[in-house]
């Protein structure tokens, strides 16, 4: 395929995983104050695992005399709990409060997932412009010899 | 005519490779312990990596960067991984996105010359 009309794919693979990504950071803040899940656990924050998808040799076809492996693109490989152990939060009326009056919540902060947040959303952009920038390239290599 | 449309059209070609590893550059901004490439001419990769000793003029040198340039080698250009990050720099990544989008457009803008010589070489 050509490498131009390739990228585009590659560009989407990002724009995937990044809203795979914003997915799971929406769940993780609207669960900062769960306390069960249908576990019976705590609720604890999750974090998407990305990977590099491919990175074999290309194909001749792909460029002239291209040496060296380029992946194809980034994927979600998982979706992963946070291990640290959740926060306790003083609340004796809870009816899961242990003796002491505690119950287990908490295992993320909204100011971490808020970072995590614009964090995705700049990398979708920049996935969108790469994304526009081959778009215009293939235009501009469709108008050959249509001028004057 | 014919032979500058086709080096056009090799290095319009070299343009839209390097467009695709820089893209996946970007898609991996955030992938752990990924390195950034990028695509350099292969006469400038080789001469750099051996630096060829020349006693006699007879002797073979490196073949000079600014020969046909048609060859590219993917190279990674982030050596060292970021902690928990990937070795890509945004910034520079779509800065060399927009150079070589500028690039593409600027041969692709030579070639459509090309064809509009050759036309009226033939239409007279």
């Amino acid at each position: 395929m050509d490498p131009l009309v390739h990228s585009l794919a590659v560009s989407a693979s990002g724009l995937t995983a990044e809203r795979l990504r914003l997915a799971v950071i929406s769940n993780n803040i609207a669960n900062l104050d769960t306390d069960v899940t249908p576990s019976g656990q705590p609720f604890r924050r999750q974090a998407v695992v990305l990977a590099e998808r491919g990175g074999g040799l290309l194909p001749v076809s792909a460029g002239p005399a291209a040496v060296g492996a380029v992946g194809d693109g980034v994927e979600v490989v998982a979706v992963v709990e946070d291990p640290a152990p959740p926060g306790r939060v003083y609340d004796p009326a809870n009816p899961l409060a242990d003796a002491q009056g505690y119950v287990a919540r908490g295992s993320s902060s909204p100011v971490l997932e808020l970072v995590d947040l614009l964090d995705a959303a700049r990398h979708y952009e920049a996935n969108v412009t790469a994304m526009q920038t081959a778009k215009t390239m293939v235009e501009s290599a469709i108008r050959i010899g249509s001028g004057g | 005519m014919l032979e500058e449309l086709q080096t056009l059209g090799h290095a319009l070609a070299v343009a839209a490779f390097r467009h695709r590893v820089l893209a996946n550059d970007l898609a991996n901004s955030a992938t752990p312990g990924f390195r950034a490439q990028d695509v350099v001419p292969f006469g400038e990769a080789l001469a750099s990596a051996l630096p060829l000793l020349q006693a006699d003029p007879r002797h073979v040198g490196a073949p000079s960067p600014d020969g046909d340039g048609l060859g590219v080698l993917v190279v990674t250009t982030s050596l060292l991984d970021s902690p928990g990050g990937s070795g890509v720099d945004p910034d520079a990544t779509m800065a060399a996105i927009a150079e070589n989008a500028l690039q593409y457009r600027a041969l692709a803008g030579a070639a459509s010359l090309e064809v509009a010589i050759a036309r009226r070489a033939i239409t007279g």
